[in-house]
């Protein structure tokens, strides 16, 4: 059922808009500047919710905004299903909270006001990708959310922070260029771009085959997909903390988003399987998780480790995609609020410890435990949740994406995902044992801000709540979700 | 009473939370944390109605995420939570003794108890997915315990029990897996009609099965953390790892094979009808010789040893293997194979006395030498005349002499393992019942080493404090120890027949065989016995050479050369790098860090080189060649449009710099020519597509 909401276009367009107000209100007073950042944030996750009971009812909230070009039949249009629903809620929850945290962490920082206009502005742009109603619109968004991202990126504007944001320009103008020749080619295959037509390109071709490459070139350079993935350990740790865990935490998610949207929408997957070209995207997923895990055991800087393990994590996001089993569909849902959750989680702690100790190096951290006990609480528990320790919510993703591989009688990727778990142990688990129990003298008590503090307590308590808990509504969602897109639209 | 297993479960795991709130007050802590303890294990003795007569289910359905929480209590099930809450129970009043000038105590008390929430989860859990969560629970709370010192030592020992804990989880959740995609659940009864109607693996998910359960239990050759962990914790925790957590692998493994892959009833399979699978007997065959191994060598590295608590966690591997042995048996005979469950499971009741009594005995005396060496601690029998009888009583008791409790449940499994002789004939299981005598053998020779080590000799000046006034639980713990072990030893057929033999209800045993061998089974019989007195005359044997030759000094790496005489027959030490963990498990990490290396160095960097670097540098040589293009071009327009200028002054320009050069290249007439250029391709550009779009 369609229904015709305003309330798509108000949580894209209202973060964007209130930009101007942020950078505006700066100049006056950094008190009125942080209230209304968080408000902003605060009102679109609200917004967001507000979407959830009508989607949740099987509607499709549209709007059609104007006609970017005449004639040609691109238009600027909105829309909500259930797929962009579960991302906007999870973008504009971890935003809010990121937002909050930052109004501590960057208390002495430079150039904050032009931080939290661009904060917003990102916030904005990303939800724009999620509702956008057809994939001119979702472009728009895409770069323009790649590229004020670059300014978050950079914001330390130290030299390694200007290399890193360097690499990341560049290599997402060349994502955001191959994006922009899969739109081309699929609006030259199939006369429309619209996420509502159903199955976009029916017919295998060469032409199709590229245009599978370009997308998956695109949205895999933002997924951190092998071998597009060498931004991303660079541009994250360079970051200040809330934006890294928005980076690793949600815009990565961006890219598994389109992945969704080309596999579904673009083509069906009946076709990628007759053809094989989603075995592409399988092999790809493989190399990416090991490659993901592996290489964050050889790291002991805390937040290129947290990086790497971003890429392992998006591995089993294409992994689940690629079995094209509806279990591993939920599975890989499930698991971009489970990372999101617990990435968020784990950059916002890597933040508050260097913020308070100054220490990156995993080895050198003995004895923080007892110096900041919430904090690496809450670290604890994201970090087994990524090892996929019952009950907590790591383990649910896992479960459903190794039965899904089953179903496609992939034996051996429930053999990589849990080889992949091994790694995550061995390199998780060492942070916790060295911070716990790695120094005997009792250290002071040095327990970050309050304000920082919350958020990353939310994000811990909702690896439980969302975890083995009568309280997973996630879950269901994730479930509605992944039966919609099985039997292809609503 | 439906649901009294979730309360047993949770209500240590929830008052975890409330002893680490009461961290100001030490005696309300200790006080609370006992009986939390002993309310867990009063709601499970209140399931006793349930043995021998069936199970009860119990379900708590999670409607969001369309899994369940799953509680079966069998009367296996309550024999194990029983005996884990009962031996728990012990060990918390006996810490009271031993913590009592410890570190971090509420963090010890804790985990403790959270850590019996764990145990009794895993062995009242109605399915795998269950047994899974208390499983892992069990796993992380309990490496708190063993690290607790905090030194080097126990950080190392950490280490390696939390990842081989990790890795033997993975595993079983692979098993788990395999069985929830085939099955569509995990349920823990018997299931062999729906295994073989679905086409599943049998051996891959036994194999699962038991690699992920025997890294618990201790199994040769995934044994290595256990030597390690169980002598570095503080001594309630050791005697819980060794004498109860261990016992849970074992647990899972006996689901698994003589439960799970049994049938309810006849299952037909080609002519003749089955009850138990034939994967299962020939994985029974294979943990038969697993057993073996694992006894045997279990028994000689103890005896290599001169550290008391690791002499007790060798000794717990070895006691593991008769375990493992009589469950193998079990599997491998099938509807007869009534004789190695009950072997089995009346040596796990056992081993968790004796063992758990014998860690804490020897807790007993570090609390004052803080030193548990054998070549140092000596003669402690004059300072602790009442622990040397209880260590005498609970050490007859694992060699398994007469009158105590070893010797029943030992007769037992040398039973299992001649009955699965002979009914197969299998010349191999011969072989296996005289290693299984030689091992019994040597568990009296380390524990002879380790009595004379202690006990026996002059006492060390600095411990021979005559004024050392002992706390009361450490006294009395360790007689309750003892006397249990006498009781079962002097009356082994009160538990045998009060709750062993009814724990067989359930499993798919064939009645006849439970009627002619196990209902009137006589333990105190002149062949049992004869077998018992077998042993000790080999032992008579061994120890006096084994001493002579140097047999018991294998490993001891020319420390021992200054401390005592060398006999003239030596044997040679073995070398260090003899061992599983230098031949297998060290080389593995080793190539495991290198593989991640190699990925790093080549996948990772390589790609960022070739896709970045080479890519960008690629880019650059191209736009310089097109840069020296466009030169090549402008040249061509300034030679064209201005040809006065380069008559005039072109020498000039040559022998100029280049800003000089350049500015008369873009001179405004050049610019002119340029644009009418660019104007001209917009054109032809515009042209072509209208023509080509609208054709």
């Amino acid at each position: 059922m369609r229904t015709t909401s305003l309330l798509p276009v108000f949580v894209t367009l209202f973060p964007m808009l209130m930009t101007i107000g942020v950078a505006y209100v700066a100049r006056e007073s950094t008190r009125l500047r942080d209230h209304l950042v968080v408000l902003t944030t605060v009102v679109t996750f609200v917004a967001a919710a507000a979407m959830y009971p009508a989607v949740i009812r099987g509607e499709l909230l549209v709007f059609e905004l104007f006609e970017i070009l005449p004639g040609l039949g691109f238009v600027g249009s909105f829309r909500v299903d259930l797929l962009s629903l579960c991302l906007v809620l999870i973008s504009s929850f971890v935003w809010m909270l990121a937002t909050i945290y930052s109004l501590s962490y960057m208390k002495h920082g430079h150039s904050q006001n032009r931080y939290y206009s661009t904060l917003t502005l990102t916030l904005g742009s990303c939800i724009g990708i999620f509702t956008a109603g057809d994939f001119f619109t979702l472009f728009i968004f895409f770069e323009l959310m790649s590229v004020i991202a670059y300014v978050l990126v950079v914001h330390e504007e130290t030299a390694e922070a200007l290399k890193a944001g360097y690499k990341y320009i560049i290599v997402t103008i060349i994502g955001g260029l191959s994006l922009l020749l899969g739109v081309i080619n699929t609006y030259e295959i199939s006369g429309s771009l619209s996420l509502d037509a159903g199955t976009l390109i029916t017919e295998p071709s060469g032409l199709a085959l590229a245009t599978f490459i370009a997308f998956l070139v695109g949205f895999g350079m933002k997924a951190g997909m092998f071998p597009l993935h060498v931004w991303l350990p660079d541009a994250h740790p360079v970051a200040p903390a809330p934006a890294s865990a928005l980076l690793s935490g949600i815009m990565l998610k961006t890219g598994a988003y389109g992945l969704f949207r080309v596999v579904f929408t673009v083509f069906s997957p009946e076709l990628l399987i007759e053809t094989g070209w989603i075995h592409i995207m399988a092999v790809l997923g493989i190399i990416t998780i090991i490659l993901g895990s592996a290489v964050a055991l050889t790291q002991f800087e805390l937040k290129r480790r947290l990086a790497y393990s971003s890429i392992g994590q998006m591995g089993y996001v294409l992994l689940g995609l690629s079995v094209l089993r509806e279990t591993a569909i939920v599975g890989a849902i499930f698991h971009i609020f489970s990372h999101a959750f617990m990435k968020s989680c784990l950059f916002l702690c890597a933040g508050a410890i260097i913020h308070k100790t100054g220490e990156r190096d995993v080895r050198k951290m003995a004895g923080f435990g007892t110096k900041m006990p919430y904090t690496f609480a809450a670290f604890s528990v994201a970090a087994l949740a990524m090892i996929g320790i019952p009950p907590l919510n790591g383990f649910l993703s896992k479960w459903n994406l190794a039965l899904g591989a089953l179903d496609g009688e992939h034996v051996a990727y429930v053999g990589v995902l849990l080889l992949s778990s091994l790694l995550n142990g061995l390199y998780y688990l060492p942070i916790i044992i060295i911070a716990f129990f790695g120094d005997t003298h009792e250290m002071k008590r040095d327990e970050t801000s309050k304000l920082m503090l919350w958020p990353i307590l939310i994000l811990a308590a909702a690896c439980f709540v969302f975890g083995v808990s009568p309280l997973n509504i996630l879950y269901q969602l994730s479930q509605f979700t992944a039966a919609m897109l099985m039997n292809g639209g609503l | 009473m439906y649901h009294l297993p979730l309360v047993a479960t949770l209500l240590p795991m929830f008052g975890a939370f409330l002893i680490a709130a009461l961290r100001k007050r030490p005696l309300t802590r200790d006080i609370v944390a006992t009986l939390l303890v002993a309310s867990s294990l009063g709601v499970l003795i209140s399931l006793y109605p349930l043995l021998g007569s069936g199970a009860l289910h119990s379900s708590y359905p999670i409607p969001t995420i369309g899994l369940a929480l799953n509680f079966r209590v069998d009367g296996a099930g309550f024999v194990f939570a029983v005996l884990i809450g009962f031996v728990w129970l012990l060990a918390t009043v006996f810490c009271r003794a031993y913590m009592a000038h410890a570190h971090a105590q509420t963090r010890f008390y804790s985990l403790l108890v959270f850590t019996l929430g764990g145990c009794i989860g895993v062995v009242t859990a109605g399915d795998f997915l269950t047994l899974f969560v208390f499983f892992e629970l069990m796993t992380f709370s309990s490496y708190v315990l063993v690290v607790h010192e905090q030194d080097p030592e126990s950080m190392k020992a950490g280490d390696l029990f939390i990842r081989l804990g990790v890795a033997g989880g993975l595993v079983l959740l692979f098993a788990i897996i395999l069985m929830q995609y085939h099955l569509g659940h995990t349920d823990i009864r018997p299931l062999l009609p729906e295994i073989a109607a679905s086409g599943m693996n049998q051996f891959l998910v036994i194999a699962l099965f038991v690699i992920g359960f025997g890294v618990k239990a201790g199994m040769v050759p995934l044994h290595i953390w256990l030597p390690r962990a169980h002598p570095v914790a503080p001594a309630p925790a050791s005697a819980l790892l060794s004498g109860i957590m261990i016992k849970v692998g074992a647990y899972g493994i006996l689901r698994v094979l003589i439960e799970v892959f049994s049938a309810p009833g006849p299952v037909d399979s080609g002519s003749e009808h089955v009850f138990f699978s034939t994967a299962a007997s020939s994985s029974g065959y294979v943990l038969i010789w697993m057993g073996v191994l694992t006894m045997f060598f279990g028994a000689f590295l103890a005896l290599q040893q001169t550290m008391a608590k690791k002499t007790l966690a060798y000794s717990s591997v070895s006691q593991m293997g008769y375990i493992l042995l009589a469950i193998g048996s079990a599997a491998f005979l099938g509807t007869d194979g009534a004789m190695g469950f009950v072997g089995a499971l009346y040596h796990i009741i056992n081993h968790a006395f004796f063992k758990a009594g014998l860690f804490i005995m020897v807790g007993a005396i570090y609390i004052h030498t803080h030193e548990l060496d054998i070549d140092r601690v000596r003669g402690m029998a004059r300072v602790f005349p009442l622990l040397t009888v209880t260590f005498v009583v609970a050490a007859a008791g694992i060699a398994g002499v007469p009158g105590f409790n070893g010797y029943a449940s030992k007769t037992l499994v040398h039973h299992a393992i001649e009955k699965a002789y002979h009914y197969s004939h299998l010349p191999s299981l011969f072989w296996a019942e005289k290693i299984f005598v030689l091992t019994s053998a040597l568990t009296i020779c380390y524990f002879i080493k380790l009595f004379r080590g202690l006990f026996l000799g002059p006492t060390s000046a600095a411990f021979a404090n005559k004024g050392y006034k002992q706390h009361i639980s450490a006294r009395i713990i360790p007689v309750v120890f003892a006397a249990i072990v006498l009781l079962i030893g002097l009356f082994p057929q009160v538990l045998y027949q009060g709750l062993v033999t009814p724990a067989m209800a359930g499993f798919a045993f064939d009645p006849y065989n439970i009627g002619t061998y196990i209902t009137g089974l006589e333990f105190f019989v002149w062949p049992d016995i004869r077998a018992m007195l077998i042993v000790f005359a080999l032992t008579a044997v061994i120890y006096p050479v084994g001493n002579y030759i140097g047999l018991f000094e294998l490993l001891r790496h020319g420390r021992l050369a200054q401390v005592k005489k060398v006999s003239t027959v030596r044997l040679p030490e073995l070398p260090a790098w003899l061992s599983v963990e230098a031949l297998v498990y060290q080389p593995l990490a080793h190539a495991g860090f290198r593989i991640c290396t190699y990925m790093h160095t080549y996948l990772d960097a390589g790609v960022n080189y070739t896709l970045f670097t080479g890519i960008a540098s690629l880019f650059h040589r191209l736009i310089r060649s097109v840069g020296s293009l466009e030169k090549l071009l402008l040249g061509l327009y300034e030679g064209g449009s201005d040809i006065p200028g380069k008559l005039s002054g072109a020498s000039e320009d040559r022998s100029h710099s280049g800003a000089v050069h350049r500015s008369s290249l873009w001179s405004n007439r050049n610019i002119n020519t340029a644009a009418l250029l660019v104007a001209f391709l917009i054109t032809l550009f515009l042209v072509v597509f209208f023509v080509f779009q609208h054709p």
